[in-house]
């Protein structure tokens, strides 16, 4: 009866629009994910220069997706759109291994923000369609995320031109928002 | 490029003479409005007063920060729990004294500013760019009206055309004698209809877009420049208290007053130029996103109107697809988006 009635509720009120930052490093494919959740299709996309933001409805939920320039002369400035951020989707090119520690190292300057405290961070191992990727295992490890304390995170085998591993992805972080509510 | 924008932005400080004449409208709207903001967290103090003449006299009225007695310690024996008790509710007392000391701090400068004898933080440019945003984001406002007022217009007329089409569908059926003269004009408003559709379609993600850039975008900045705003007064605020400090006679007492409100200010003035260096940044990006989001949205309004209005079914079809929008049958389900290819 308490959880007809809470169900009820919570679809009543409704839930507040969610704000969504996809962060990682230059060429990992954040701006195709992004354009992946709003219309579906695989965009032709150019370097990211600044950001792009849409809002994108999935599951009749509605999220503002903030695609922020991953290039090095703009990852100094992620710092300034973290305020009221939800999730985090964090884009790294699975078969970028020289890289990787780099990636690491933003992924864990961010997060030791404040700002981010209590953010997700969904972690997308993208470009799983080559085959020299990386597992997600792999990846898991070479970004720290086992050691990582007070922080819901989960890792996604995807690719962003196939349309792999996103549909799970958005499930994973819409349930986890809607239970951390 | 973050050199060159704060090399270039002069700080300066401008004595505010006049304020104008009293008892404006706007103006008192507007110190109401800064008044409710410099109050709006933390409890209501009754005790908080504003001493109405304490502005032209060099520490009248202030309260001295980090000197608060604390009460002297009972002789009789006390357990823990006592004294967690007495921890708790002394570090409350101190939040909302701090909080009392700032509030009243702020209200001080926001008054002399409003009555004009206090100085206040210039930042001429920023402030001009941040003003031309303000502007930008009531013009866009407008254009979103307009586009919205556009798509019900739109969506009237393909009611209309859509029952004039059944009605002559159905006229057609039942006059042998007009039929064929039914029959087409059936046929064309259903085409018009089709057609009016994919644009409503178009006009649709313009507008959404656009809602998108005003609302998410521009207020995401606009949201940094309160936060700036607010850390400008409090900078200010305290950069009053402190020359009035250093104004006064040096003695034990007040040396040590002076090196606490100098650390305090060092503290308030880090945070101010934090936020001055964020807002440009953010103005200069927002300006970036500003172009790129309208050179493509007005090539989609340009291409989508002019090809319905030229009547070239297969262009406005083209345009849609150069944009990657999807046209959804009113009524459908919506399927995951993942499902749609």
């Amino acid at each position: 009866m308490g959880g007809f009635f809470s169900s009820i509720f919570s679809s009543l009120f409704g839930t507040r629009e969610m704000r969504i930052l996809i962060l990682g490093l230059d060429g990992a494919g954040k701006t195709t994910i992004l354009y992946r959740l709003q219309v579906g299709e695989v965009v032709t996309t150019i370097p990211t220069i600044g950001f792009n933001v849409e809002t994108v409805t999935y599951k009749n939920l509605k999220f503002q997706v903030w695609d922020l320039g991953g290039q090095t002369s703009i990852r100094p400035y992620w710092r300034c759109y973290y305020s009221n951020t939800d999730a985090v989707i964090y884009v790294v090119d699975s078969c970028d291994r020289d890289r990787i520690g780099i990636s690491k190292s933003e992924l864990v300057a961010m997060l030791e923000e404040e700002e981010l405290r209590k953010a997700i961070l969904v972690v997308f191992a993208n470009k799983q369609d080559m085959e020299q990727a990386m597992t997600p295992s792999e990846m898991a490890n070479a970004l720290g995320l086992p050691a990582l304390k007070d922080r819901k995170w989960q890792i996604f085998k995807t690719s962003a031109t196939k349309g792999t591993g996103l549909d799970e992805a958005m499930e994973w972080l819409v349930e986890t928002l809607k239970s951390r509510q | 490029m973050t050199d060159g924008i704060l090399g270039k932005a002069a700080t300066m400080e401008i004595p505010i003479h006049g304020n104008g004449e009293a008892g404006q409208l706007p103006e008192d709207d507007g110190l109401e409005q800064d008044l409710q903001q410099v109050m709006v967290s933390g409890p209501n103090l009754n005790e908080t007063s504003i001493v109405s003449g304490g502005y032209g006299g060099s520490g009248d009225g202030l309260i001295p920060t980090g000197s608060g007695r604390h009460p002297s310690h009972s002789t009789s024996p006390s357990g823990p729990g006592d004294e967690v008790a007495r921890g708790i509710a002394g570090e409350k007392f101190d939040i909302v004294k701090k909080w009392g000391i700032n509030t009243y701090k702020c209200t001080k400068q926001l008054l002399s500013e409003r009555f004009g004898r206090g100085s206040r933080t210039v930042d001429l440019e920023l402030e001009l760019q941040i003003e031309l945003l303000r502007e930008t984001k009531r013009k866009y406002e407008s254009v979103l009206q307009l586009g919205r007022a556009l798509t019900a217009h739109l969506y009237s007329l393909l009611q209309t055309q859509h029952a004039l089409g059944d009605a002559f569908a159905d006229l057609s059926q039942k006059s042998p004698e007009l039929q064929e003269e039914f029959g087409y004009n059936a046929e064309t408003q259903k085409l018009l209809c089709k057609n009016g559709e994919t644009l409503l379609g178009a006009v649709n993600f313009f507008v959404s877009s656009i809602n998108t850039l005003v609302t998410k975008t521009m207020e995401d900045t606009l949201m940094t420049v309160k936060q700036y705003e607010a850390a400008r007064l409090e900078y200010d605020a305290y950069r009053t208290d402190l020359e009035e400090l250093s104004l006064g006679p040096r003695d034990a007492g007040t040396r040590g007053r002076l090196e606490s409100a100098q650390a305090t200010f060092q503290t308030h003035r880090d945070k101010y130029e934090k936020l001055r260096g964020d807002v440009a940044i953010k103005l200069k990006f927002l300006e970036e996103n500003k172009i790129k989001v309208m050179h493509k949205q007005l090539l989609l309004f340009h291409n989508a109107v002019s090809a319905y209005f030229a009547g070239n079914q297969k262009q406005l079809e083209q345009t849609l697809q150069q944009f990657n929008i999807k046209l959804r049958p009113p009524g459908a389900e919506k399927p995951s988006w993942l499902e749609e290819q």
